[in-house]
């Protein structure tokens, strides 16, 4: 950084502040992340039918007068609960277990899968008791109101931390020339390139600082609460689907660390997609635009499956909203070779915009000219 | 201290706007006269270093600009014909940001600020936001922003447009004090801007540059070219049709004529000293 260029960064986060726009992405994403923490386990379980499903078994085969149920019984409990997708996945799963090293996730298949087999293989009518049905193992559903919680408070805060990125950055250059400042900034000393690299820097520190202070917020209030008990129970006791479906052996807590790492790395580079744009455009209207439609392009292909290959898979899983999006971080997990084309991937565009930034944009871009 | 043009050419998708112009600038006021999109804001776009050349370069004491970077942004001065500004940003604001962006140490920055303000007479609105400013007094905070780190080599786009009579005079009296040791370059195609003050006037017309000269060696070319004829109405539209007249007045019944012609208008016709508005005529044959 060259002589006096902290106070460049300084007086443009300054300037970032004076925007009052930027204070109301800031207000909506602290209402998302106290609701998603409000609300608790009960925000956003697709699944949480089948878990009502078991704790009501469990509660008639435990709890029950009669302390057995019949076969038929807990079938209508199930019926038209049961995802066929769900099962074929637990099925996989538990032939693959020896990929999974925890013990309450092997645990889990083994009674899941008994389960199964009790009440759709065996052709004769029979009452079943708890030890029929779960076996000697006591079943866990889940971790609502836990560790899911804590990471679905995670996932609704980089979703909501993501518009904040994108109203606050695009408008970093295009305000600059709505303003008609491009030519006074191009002929100072510190305008051109270095102002660019300044400019991007301010921005880079205001998300990254206001992203980990909410972080630990979210995170001293999730661990004052509950602790870190269960941070090493296998995913595939979660009551997320797409977790207890994977065939991988990862615990909570790794889950939860690789989160806010893909989280973080997710905010980066929409933050640099979206200095590009906002280099780009000339107005912050059209910059704002262009950023929001192809971040819901991009998260709509994901979350319908659009366009699925193995290098798609592993471009959108560095797109910012992929990485948010619990099914495909589990999804860029699965797998210790995706894990390093994902990092490859990550470093390389950095690297690109990085070049860009200094070589490209100004050039041809934000000044329309030659400046140096 | 020397701004050297060698060459400068650019070129707009097929367009030649400027045409190999070549000059030498060293200390004084350079006032750049030029009809509309003769390639004025071009030429000083590549001066800035806010454009490239298509051809040729520009050279600060010998060295390419390009390769100046920093260092030559630092002895630069720009006022652009619009001014930018932060609406929501006070004046002060504004020139503390610039004042940062032009490398002036923390410690000078607000005396600097103070300086400025007073010079262009903003020293009581330095805490207004700038979006309730005036035409006038934005241009003046542009001026501002153009002198805080003391330039070098000042560049001026048309910066009167929006000044009232007492600011415009008391602007073209800075510029002549502030000139001591500087190049400024004054572009503007209101003549009697720089009538006063500059030393060296460049015409530029068709991207070229037509003349380059002092002022008072330019004006000895209208030496015998410039009359004034008393005449009543129907002469003196008779003399506008026939030839360049550069201005009218009236003096009681008859109306004085200011001819520009190499041969004398008329019977009634004395001579008269030629101004900078004069030459100008006589270079575009069209009023100004």
């Amino acid at each position: 950084m060259v002589n006096g260029g902290d106070t460049i960064v300084k007086y443009e986060i300054y300037k970032i502040f004076r925007n009052k726009i930027v204070y109301v992405p800031i207000v909506l994403v602290v209402i998302v992340v106290l609701y998603a923490m409000l609300a608790n386990g009960e925000f956003g379980y697709d699944n949480c039918d089948v878990m009502i499903a078991y704790s009501e078994i469990d509660g008639e085969l435990v709890n029950g007068e009669r302390g057995y149920l019949h076969n038929k019984e807990i079938a209508d409990y199930y019926k038209g609960i049961v995802d066929e997708h769900y099962l074929a996945k637990m099925q996989e799963a538990y032939k693959a277990s020896s990929y999974a090293s925890m013990e309450d996730g092997i645990r889990f298949y083994n009674s899941t899968f008994r389960f199964f087999q009790e009440i759709f293989y065996i052709q004769e009518e029979s009452y079943l008791t708890k030890n029929d049905v779960w076996g000697n193992n006591t079943i866990i559903y889940g971790f609502t109101g836990d560790w899911d919680a804590y990471g679905n408070v995670l996932e609704k805060f980089f979703q909501a931390f993501s518009f904040f990125i994108i109203i606050f950055a695009v408008q970093l250059f295009t305000h600059e020339k709505e303003c008609g400042m491009t030519e006074i900034l191009g002929t100072a000393k510190y305008g051109g390139n270095l102002l660019l690299r300044y400019k991007s820097m301010a921005a880079f520190c205001v998300m990254n600082i206001l992203m980990f202070l909410i972080l630990v917020f979210i995170s001293l209030v999730h661990f004052g609460q509950y602790g870190f008990i269960n941070a090493d129970v296998s995913i595939q006791c979660s009551t997320e689907k797409a977790m207890a479906g994977a065939v991988i052996a990862c615990n909570m807590g790794q889950l939860t660390a690789w989160k806010i790492v893909f989280g973080i790395l997710g905010c980066n580079v929409l933050l640099c997609v979206t200095i590009l744009i906002s280099v780009l455009s000339e107005s912050s209207v059209t910059a704002l635009a262009v950023a929001v439609c192809s971040t819901w392009i991009c998260s709509y292909s994901i979350v319908h499956n659009l366009v699925r290959s193995p290098v798609i898979d592993v471009l959108l899983a560095v797109i910012p909203i992929n990485a948010f999006s619990m099914e495909s971080l589990v999804n860029a997990v699965t797998t210790q070779a995706q894990i390093g084309m994902v990092s490859i991937f990550v470093i390389v565009f950095a690297g690109l915009i990085t070049l860009i930034l200094k070589n490209i944009w100004s050039r041809k871009f934000f000044y329309r000219g030659g400046m140096r | 201290m020397k701004l050297e043009l060698k060459n400068v050419t650019k070129e707009f998708t097929g367009k030649t706007v400027l045409n190999g112009i070549d000059a030498v600038l060293t200390n004084g006021v350079y006032g750049l006269l030029g009809p509309n999109g003769a390639g004025k804001s071009t030429l000083i776009r590549a001066i800035c270093n806010l454009d490239s050349p298509t051809q040729g370069a520009v050279f600060y004491d010998g060295e390419h600009i390009d390769k100046l970077g920093a260092q030559y942004r630092e002895i630069l001065g720009y006022v652009p014909q619009k001014i930018g500004y932060y609406p929501d940003f006070t004046a002060v604001e504004f020139l503390k940001y610039m004042s940062i962006l032009k490398g002036i140490p923390k410690r000078y920055q607000e005396e600097r600020i103070r300086e400025v303000l007073e010079l262009v007479n903003l020293t009581d609105t330095g805490n207004k936001k700038m979006k309730h400013f005036s035409g006038g007094m934005k241009q003046r905070i542009g001026i501002a922003q153009a002198i805080l780190n003391h330039p070098e080599i000042l560049i001026l786009d048309e910066p009167t447009v929006g000044l009232d009579l007492e600011e415009r005079m008391k602007f073209k009296q800075f510029i002549s004090e502030y000139s001591a040791d500087r190049i400024i370059i004054f572009a503007t195609h209101i003549v009697s801007d720089i009538e006063d003050i500059g030393n060296e006037i460049l015409i530029l017309k068709d991207g070229k540059i037509k003349v380059q000269a002092a002022q008072e060696r330019l004006l000895t070319t209208l030496t015998g070219a410039v009359w004034e004829c008393e005449c009543g109405k129907k002469e003196a539209a008779e003399l506008k049709k026939k030839y360049k007249v550069s201005n009218t007045r009236v003096n009681g019944e008859k109306i004085i004529v200011r001819v520009i012609s190499k041969e004398k208008p008329g019977e009634n016709a004395v001579p008269a000293e030629g101004s900078l508005q004069d030459l100008y005529l006589f270079l575009f044959n069209r009023e100004t």
